[in-house]
């Protein structure tokens, strides 16, 4: 059995990491699937999906290493008018920022529940923010 | 209280009543990609953006496109939602016949703050005597300041020979008293823009200037190749207000382009309060007069 669930989600900053464990946890239990997988999937191309220590100091490294890895100031290519959209494009770091981190996260589900790691935190990373976000929650097993 | 004077708000959620109405928005705004938000989701991105209040612009496209982007009516409720994020401007159509009496009703009535004008997409020269200077004295006689939309526009049925700055400078000399920005910096006629808001004391520019490359990268052009920074800091200082020219930008990295233009902090604290706060005539409400 496959069940598919949608979770929209306001950002309030540019960049943020919001924790999504207990979204997550929630969604597999209303879902009643004893045995299988979840996937944790982003819909967007300036967001990430991510999974690492819930912790306030290393949200902030992350943050960190992503604005060193894709600097602010750089030439990037995508900065210019986009006929189709009718607007500028100026966001090619969020859009490099999430090549980085993936669109997906996936979990086991072993007796009803979402089988963490001791430290394991699931992260919808904003990177183009504030937005409104969806994300799909994909549940699969018996 | 930092103000961005220049952002449409044809694409709140709250004010989009049906597909037909956001159709006829995309075509003639000429945007066409963008996700309706609610106005939570925008006092958000105002909040991100380090900036306390909006002026918000609408357009009377009534003879050019048969229909409001947003009516006077409708902006008056916009402002009603939100009156301490929102300043809400009104709009007429120099070319209608009701023009005179739609301003009286968008001054008097809907006590909207500001009259915003697109003479490039509403096809009209703001010089011109007869249709317009009526609409002027009213606008001076009640001390509404008016937005042009000056220089290159996005709008699909925009045409540049109606967008020259220089094209108000009869009405800049003939009604002292007429507060008026020239928005976009008047681009490409940069040079044009600061020297009316140099030798006049009631024009002003604004910033919602982005035609190339990224916001910081066009700022950087246009304030050193174009024009130097010095020109902002030494002579124009107290005429250029900040504007986003949302939703075709976000205001977070406008905000961010200007902050990384080279001007003074004193330049950047007058561009981002100061001067906003004098050109809506919010003195009384937000600050020292003092000051002023």
């Amino acid at each position: 059995m496959t069940k598919i669930y949608s979770k929209a989600i306001k950002t309030s900053q540019s960049i943020q990491m919001i924790r999504m464990g207990n979204i997550v946890s929630d969604i597999v239990q209303e879902s009643s699937i004893q045995t299988g997988v979840v996937n944790i999937i982003t819909l967007h191309t300036t967001t990430g999906i991510t999974v690492n220590e819930g912790l306030d100091c290393l949200e902030l490294d992350i943050v960190d290493l992503l604005k060193k890895l894709v600097p602010d100031e750089s030439p990037y290519v995508h900065a210019h008018f986009l006929p189709s959209y009718g607007r500028t494009s100026a966001n090619a770091t969020s859009h490099l920022r999430g090549l980085l981190l993936g669109n997906n996260a996936v979990f086991p589900i072993q007796n009803g529940k979402v089988l963490f790691g001791g430290a394991q935190e699931i992260y919808l990373v904003e990177l183009d923010g504030p937005q409104e976000r969806k994300i799909s929650i994909v549940v699969s097993g018996d | 209280m930092i103000i961005d004077v220049h952002a449409h708000p044809y694409f709140l959620k709250e004010m989009c009543g049906s597909e037909e109405q956001v159709k006829f928005r995309r075509d003639n705004f000429g945007l066409y990609k963008i996700a309706l938000q609610d106005i939570d989701l925008f006092k958000r991105q105002i909040a991100a953006a380090g900036i306390d209040k909006v002026v918000l612009l609408p357009l009377d496209l009534s003879s050019t496109a048969g229909g409001t982007l947003m009516s006077n009516h409708d902006m008056k409720y916009l402002e009603d939602l939100a009156p301490d994020t929102f300043i809400c401007f009104g709009s007429i159509d120099p070319n209608s016949k009701t023009a005179l009496s739609d301003l009286r009703t968008l001054i008097k009535d809907f006590g909207l703050k500001g009259i915003n004008f697109n003479p490039s997409s509403q096809h009209f020269f703001p010089n011109d005597k007869a249709i317009l200077y009526p609409v002027y004295e009213i606008a001076q006689k009640y001390n509404v300041p008016i937005c042009f939309h000056m220089g290159m526009s996005w709008e699909p049925n925009s045409l540049l020979q109606y967008a020259n700055p220089l094209l108000l400078e009869n009405v800049a000399k003939d009604f002292p008293d007429l507060k008026f920005s020239i928005s976009h910096f008047g681009w490409p006629w940069v040079v044009e823009s600061c020297i009316l808001a140099m030798k006049y004391t009631n024009v002003y520019i604004d910033t919602s200037m982005l035609y190339f490359d990224s916001p910081r990268e066009f700022f950087k052009y246009v304030f050193s190749s174009q024009i130097q920074p010095s020109w902002i800091d030494r002579s124009l200082s107290n005429k250029v207000l900040f504007g986003s020219n949302y939703p075709r930008i976000e205001q977070l990295r406008m905000r961010e382009a200007l902050e990384y233009a080279g001007f003074r902090e004193e330049t950047l604290h007058k561009i981002l309060e100061l001067n906003p706060i004098r050109f809506l005539n919010l003195q009384g409400e937000y600050y020292d007069q003092n000051i002023f």
